[in-house]
């Protein structure tokens, strides 16, 4: 049935549909493969910061796939989250697992925090969270915060170490991380967030608040990094500041997202096991050769897939089915 | 006397010691097309950008139905029923065009064509699920046309939307535009094409580095000394 505003024919409608259907097995597919991921491989610890990439590179896919805004200071939401978690659990004395939601709470208020960044634009936007990120590291490592943070000292989060629960935690955080992807992915607020990425003026000549709507999308990402980072430093347990505000995270998120495909829900996700594996597998098996090899394998990307394997993978089915086409007519 | 939909008070834009306007004052009414021309860098466009939101002017007032317009966002102008088109299109590329249409009329206030007949109106039903990026120049303009009517505005600024079309092409746009003053709609229409504006418009304003030269019926703009000296040049000049 038409509706008076947005009217749709039915092959619409089913695209719709499947669309949707093929999103949430990129939900499932990944939460079923970790919650049986330790009867295949025995190191917890990867498999959590596998999950937590996985998150963090969707948050990349919302503020970049979808908006068009590179965070490179991602790192600053993730410390920050590392931090706020651990103050709470430690200051605070709230429950671990509740302590989490205080990190992806600390992410939120640094994304707040740097929302005028959005004045400007492009790699300057990109820089200028990098600068910012690193602002964040600096004042929390701090010696004068001492008695907050513990300055240069890190974190130690011993006493609620529980593996059970973090990888629970991870792997819950995860899918939620990858449902709020599907959500904005298949809302008008998603198409509102790619007509945004398009171009900012056209998206608001369509009647699209430019503003609320990529503040919300940044602020969406900050809580993932915050969670992330949260997460992240209690399955690590002792950590110092430049452990979590390290910019080879947001490196490392960037990449995974965009190896995958950003604007997609599978992207990212792939972009992660594959690159993360490799990274764990080389790092670990020939550590000498992991910087030649993870090279090699990101100027591949760049060279025959720009637009990711997801990018590949629709450019290669749509070249089939043109050649079938072909062949039938 | 149809009802004045949107009148111009002095408006001039500066950017830096350049005079992209100076005082422009102009209104149309609802279901009357006004034509917009002038050399190119007349600031033909700039008067578009000033009265949809990009660029705030340096001076003069915008009214839109008797009421003032202050400073306000593209998105709120859009919605209270100003829009325009683009004279280089500019969709959503990587969207359908059924979703460069259905974004805009999501924000629509009150009713108006479906996407459905907004697509059938401006020629793209066929191509509704095929991403915007791949259409010809002329179809991404009828595009830009299409998402400016899902939001049903009161005015609609149409830049340039006859360029490199053949004249069987001119006159079906032509119609099209026409089409859109019934209900009360105003549209100012910016164009080159003098045959294609004579077909469409009841009266022109000409611009020339920022300012208006000439206001009135075009027939009579093509008959004025100043107009045929900023067009023509000067013989022996």
């Amino acid at each position: 049935m038409l509706d008076s505003k947005g009217g749709g024919k039915p092959l619409a409608g089913l695209l719709r549909r499947k669309t949707l259907l093929l999103d949430l097995l990129a939900v499932a597919i990944p939460v079923i493969g970790f919650s049986f991921g330790l009867n295949f491989y025995s190191n917890e610890l990867l498999l959590v910061y596998m999950m937590v990439y996985v998150a963090l590179a969707h948050g990349i896919n919302i503020s970049y796939g979808f908006t068009g805004y590179l965070p490179f200071g991602y790192f600053g939401f993730f410390g920050a989250g590392a931090y706020g978690a651990t103050l709470a659990i430690l200051d605070l004395h709230v429950p671990a697992l509740l302590g989490m939601l205080f990190g992806g709470v600390a992410g939120v208020l640094v994304g707040l925090l740097l929302l005028p960044l959005f004045r400007l634009r492009g790699a300057y936007f990109a820089i200028a969270t990098l600068a910012a990120g690193e602002a964040v590291a600096d004042i929390v490592a701090n010696p004068s915060l001492q008695s907050i943070t513990n300055g240069p000292y890190g974190e130690n989060l011993a006493s609620v170490y529980s593996s059970g629960q973090i990888y629970v935690a991870a792997l819950v955080f995860m899918a939620l991380a990858l449902l709020a992807v599907v959500l904005v992915k298949n809302s008008r607020f998603g198409l509102s967030l790619r007509a945004i990425k398009e171009s900012e003026y056209s998206a608001a000549m369509a009647g699209v608040n430019v503003v609320q709507l990529r503040s919300l999308a940044w602020v969406i990402a900050a809580a993932i990094a915050g969670v992330g980072g949260a997460i992240f430093g209690w399955a690590t347990t002792v950590f110092y500041p430049s452990a979590v505000f390290d910019s080879a995270i947001s490196v490392f998120a960037i990449v995974f997202a965009l190896f995958g495909g950003t604007g997609s829900v599978w992207g990212p996700t792939l972009g992660t096991v594959l690159l993360y594996g490799l990274y764990s597998a080389v790092g670990l098996s020939s550590p000498q050769y992991f910087q030649l090899i993870y090279g090699l394998a990101i100027v591949g990307l760049i060279l025959f897939a720009p637009r990711g394997l997801v990018g590949f993978g629709r450019a290669a089915v749509r070249r089939l089915s043109l050649r079938r086409a072909g062949a039938n007519g | 006397m149809a009802d004045e939909i949107l009148r111009l008070e002095g408006i001039s834009k500066h950017f830096g010691g350049l005079s992209a306007l100076q005082e422009v004052s102009f209104s149309v009414e609802g279901g009357e097309a006004l034509g917009l021309v002038g050399p190119n860098g007349s600031g033909k466009t700039t008067l578009i950008n000033v009265v949809c939101g990009l660029y705030t002017p340096n001076a003069g007032n915008i009214y839109l139905e008797g009421a003032k317009l202050g400073k306000t966002t593209p998105h709120k102008l859009a919605k209270s029923g100003i829009n325009r088109t683009f004279q280089v299109p500019q969709p959503f590329a990587s969207l359908t065009v059924r979703e460069n249409v259905e974004i805009a009329a999501a924000h629509r206030r009150g009713d108006g064509m479906s996407v459905v007949e907004i697509l059938d109106f401006v020629n793209l039903g066929k191509w509704a699920g095929q991403e915007a990026g791949s259409l010809n120049a002329a179809q991404q303009k009828r595009l830009d046309l299409g998402r400016a009517l899902a939001l049903n505005p009161k005015v609609l600024f149409v830049d340039e939307l006859g360029a490199g079309l053949n004249p069987a092409e001119l006159a079906e746009v032509a119609a099209m535009l026409r089409s859109l003053l019934n209900g009360g709609r105003a549209l100012v229409v910016v164009e080159h094409l003098m045959g294609f504006l004579d077909k469409l418009v009841d009266r022109v304003i000409v611009l020339n580095a920022g300012r208006e030269i000439f206001h009135g019926g075009l027939r009579s703009a093509l008959d004025d000394g100043e107009v045929k000296r900023v067009f023509l040049g000067t013989v022996g000049a």
